[in-house]
C-alpha cells in the first residue's frame, strides 16, 4: 500500500481510527463501571457485538484489563473505488502485557493458557460518520 | 437437546484444536482464573456457527419496563433484556440486538437477503458456563424478542446515533503560493457538525436521554515531520480562521510553519488531514444523570488537502 499521496493520507486515517478503537477498548476493559459507548463510536456489527460482549463478560466476572496490548498495525487494502469504501488493517497483535485483574487490588487474574501474540485482521468500512470497525477476526497459529 | 450436545462436543474439539495451534502463555499467576477476554484467550468460539435458521422464540415479555423479568436457560435464569446485548432467548440461551448502521446491501452478512425484508442482529450465545461467544450477524424478517425497551442505554444510543460528526473541508493558504518559512494558515468553514456543540435527545414513553458533543480541538497532521522527527501535528482549538489575501501571517492562532517544501514528494504535494476531537456526554433529560461515562471521539476529516510548498520565498 502507497504510504504517499492521498492514499498514504486516508491510510492514515485508518491506523488512526484502528487505533482509537483499541484505546477506547483498553479504556472501557480497564474499569469495572465501563460502558460500551464508546465502543459504539468506533465499531459496528461483528466487531462491535465481540468487544461489547468482552466487556460484558469481564464485568460478570468481576476482572478488569490491567496494561494494555501493543498494536503494530498496516494497511492491507484501501478501497477507495468501492460504495462504501472499504480497508483490511493487519495487526501483529501482542497482548503479553494486557491482564485479566481484580478491580480494586489489580492483582493479576490471569487465565492458565493465554494468547500472548498472533495475527489479527480488522476490516473497516466508511460511513457518513467516519471509518467503522466493521469485522475482526484473528489467526492465533500464525505466528509474527 | 442431542444436537445441542453435538454441538458442544464439537466446540470442545474446535477449543482443543486451536490450544495446540496457539502461541499460549502459562499464566504469571498460575491461577485457575477463567479467560474472560475474548483478544487473550486460547481458543474460544471463533464466530462461525449461525443459529438455527428457526424464529428464536425470544422472550414473551413486551416492552416494558422489563427489568424484573428473568428468562430460563440450560437451568439458569437471565434477565430477559439486556443493556449491552438484547433479547435473551430462552429458546437458544443468545441475546439478539438489532446492528445499526446496518451493513451496505451487499454485504455478504445479508447472506442474499435484501434489507427490505428484516434487519441484520447481533448475536451473542452463553455457553455452558454461561461465557459468552459472538456469532456472525443473522437476519431476521422479524424482530427476534421485541422493540428495545424504554431503557436509559437504549435511548442514549439512540441519542448517540442522531449525533452527525460531519467531515469538513480543509483550506490552507496561501494556496499556490505557500512557502517554507512562512505560516501557513489552517482553517474550515465552521457548521453545526463541525463546530461547536451539537445535541440530539431520544424520547422514549417515560424517559428522554440527551447527547452532546462539543468541540474539544482539531488536530492538525501537516504531512511533513516535525524536530523530533515524527508526524508534526497542529493542535487548533477550533475551526480557524479563513486567510484573507493581505492579513498578517500571524493573525491567526491555527498556522503551521513548514522547514521542507514538497518538490520531491508525490504529486509535489503534502497531503494535510484534520482530526476533530469531540467530547461526548450522555444524560438523563429529568435528572442530568450520566447515562455513559463521558468519552471523547475523534474524527478524521475524509478527504485529505493536497498542499504544495515551495523552497524558496517568491519576493514581490
Amino acid at each position: 500500500m502507497p504510504t504517499d499521496g492521498p492514499e498514504g493520507a486516508v491510510g492514515d486515517t485508518v491506523l488512526s481510527t484502528y487505533q482509537h478503537w483499541w484505546d477506547a477498548k483498553v479504556e472501557a476493559y480497564g474499569r469495572s463501571d465501563s460502558d460500551g459507548a464508546q465502543l459504539g463510536a468506533y465499531s459496528s456489527g461483528q466487531a462491535l457485538s465481540d468487544s461489547v460482549a468482552g466487556l460484558h463478560q469481564l464485568h460478570e466476572a468481576n476482572l478488569v484489563m490491567v496494561g494494555a496490548p501493543r498494536t503494530s498495525p498496516v494497511v492491507k487494502n484501501l478501497d477507495l473505488r468501492a460504495d462504501p469504501q472499504t480497508a483490511v488493517v493487519e495487526d501483529c497483535l501482542d497482548v503479553s502485557e494486557w491482564h485479566q485483574a481484580d478491580p480494586a487490588t489489580h492483582a493479576l487474574e490471569d487465565p492458565a493458557q493465554r494468547l500472548s501474540r498472533y495475527v489479527s485482521t480488522t476490516k473497516l468500512r466508511k460511513s457518513s460518520a467516519g471509518w467503522l470497525i466493521v469485522e475482526t477476526s484473528r489467526e492465533v497459529g500464525r505466528t509474527c | 437437546m442431542l444436537k445441542s450436545v453435538a454441538r458442544w462436543l464439537i466446540a470442545c474439539v474446535l477449543v482443543l484444536a486451536a490450544s495446540t495451534a496457539a502461541a499460549a502463555d502459562p499464566s504469571p499467576s498460575g491461577g485457575v482464573t477463567k479467560c474472560r477476554n475474548w483478544y487473550i484467550c486460547v481458543g474460544v468460539t471463533e464466530p462461525g456457527s449461525t443459529p438455527g435458521p428457526g424464529q428464536p422464540s425470544g422472550p414473551s415479555t413486551g416492552g416494558g419496563g422489563g427489568d424484573a423479568q428473568t428468562c430460563s436457560w440450560n437451568g439458569k435464569q437471565w434477565p430477559c433484556w439486556d443493556d449491552d446485548l438484547g433479547w435473551f432467548s430462552s429458546s437458544d440461551g443468545c441475546y439478539y440486538q438489532r446492528s445499526v448502521p446496518a451493513p451496505p446491501a451487499d454485504d455478504p452478512a445479508w447472506r442474499g437477503h435484501s434489507p427490505a425484508d428484516g434487519d441484520l442482529y447481533e448475536v451473542n450465545c452463553r455457553g455452558a458456563d454461561g461465557e459468552l461467544s459472538t456469532k456472525p450477524l443473522a437476519f431476521f424478517a422479524q424482530a427476534p424478542g421485541g422493540p428495545p425497551p424504554d431503557r436509559p442505554a437504549v435511548l442514549g444510543r439512540q441519542a448517540l446515533a442522531a449525533i452527525k460528526f460531519s467531515s469538513p473541508d480543509l483550506h490552507a493558504a496561501p494556496p499556490t503560493s505557500a512557502v517554507v518559512g512562512l505560516p501557513v494558515w489552517l482553517w474550515y468553514t465552521p457548521t453545526p457538525t463541525t463546530s461547536g456543540t451539537q445535541s440530539a435527545t431520544a424520547r422514549g414513553v417515560t424517559l428522554s436521554v440527551t447527547a452532546t458533543a462539543t468541540l474539544k480541538e482539531v488536530r492538525w497532521s501537516t504531512g511533513d515531520k516535525g524536530p523530533d522527527g515524527k508526524p508534526a501535528v497542529v493542535t487548533c482549538k477550533d475551526a480557524g480562521t479563513p486567510y484573507r489575501a493581505g492579513a498578517n501571517p500571524d493573525a491567526t492562532a491555527c498556522s503551521h510553519v513548514y522547514l521542507t517544501g514538497s518538490a520531491k514528494l508525490r504529486n509535489d504535494s503534502y497531503y494535510l488531514q484534520a482530526t476533530l476531537v469531540w467530547r461526548v456526554d450522555v444524560v438523563r433529560a429529568d435528572t442530568g444523570a450520566k447515562v455513559f461515562n463521558s468519552f471523547d471521539y475523534e474524527r478524521t476529516t475524509d478527504v485529505p488537502l493536497a498542499l504544495r510548498v515551495g523552497e524558496v520565498q517568491v519576493l514581490n
